[in-house]
């Protein structure tokens, strides 16, 4: 039954220095099977898709839709989502 | 004026933009590529940026130095790309009707984009490289003013 299934949805991550050269990508994608997720459940998802970026143990801040966001914060594909490691700018 | 770019920084540009007839002080900050840190020799700075959210900090740090000290012009542009010792970062021009407004605002303004603005720096040295370990981005959106 197709009305059942449950589609999978990518969610496109953008990523910024350390983090960009250790996955060598300014983008990444992440699937999620719900159309809203947790910042948090989004963390688990990518560091277990991209293991090397959970290995880098640097810590870091998610940014939705170019704001600083909590691990609670709802995120759904739409949203502009950025993992911006310890900040060095000025 | 508010900008984050790849081309040097026009410090003559940045001045004209924050002159006006009731301007009575200008305070400049200039943070430039040095040539050595805690660990040894630098030869050459890799700085990104988050551009878009790295404007949007500037200019929420526009607003509440202007605010707070009653500014007459505020102007902050940051490089990126790759930079040679010497060359400038950054470059923040705080312009108020007098001295101490503007002082108190530029130290203000080069603090604050330390830490709200997304921005990262690679220090090159020969054939190795690091980069600089920073400070956790903080969220500006309640800027108390």
């Amino acid at each position: 039954m197709v009305a059942e299934q449950k589609p999978q949805l990518t969610f496109r991550v953008k990523l910024f220095g350390y983090f960009r050269e250790i996955a060598g990508n300014k983008e990444v994608t992440v699937p999620v099977d719900r159309e809203q997720t947790t910042v948090a459940d989004l963390k688990l998802t990518l560091t277990s898709v991209y293991p090397n970026l959970a290995s880098a143990k640097t810590p870091y801040i998610v940014a939705v839709n170019r704001k600083v966001a909590q691990d609670s914060a709802p995120v759904s594909p739409t949203d502009e989502i950025a993992v911006l490691p310890l900040v060095s700018g000025g | 004026m508010i900008a984050i770019v790849q081309e040097p920084i026009d410090v003559n540009a940045l001045l004209r933009s924050v002159q006006d007839e009731a301007v009575g002080a200008i305070v400049l900050f200039l943070g430039t590529v040095r040539n050595n840190d805690d660990d040894g020799a630098v030869s050459e700075l890799y700085l990104e940026s988050y551009v878009e959210m790295a404007q949007e900090a500037l200019k929420k740090i526009d607003q509440e130095a202007t605010q707070r000290w009653n500014l007459k012009k505020f102007a902050a542009v940051h490089r990126v790309g790759n930079l040679k010792v010497g060359e400038i970062i950054v470059a923040i021009a705080v312009a108020s009707g007098h001295r101490k407004e503007a002082f108190e605002a530029c130290r203000f303004a080069i603090d604050k984009l330390k830490k709200t603005a997304p921005i990262w720096k690679k220090e090159i040295s020969g054939s190795s490289a690091r980069w600089v370990e920073g400070v956790m981005l903080e969220d500006n959106q309640d800027g108390n003013v």
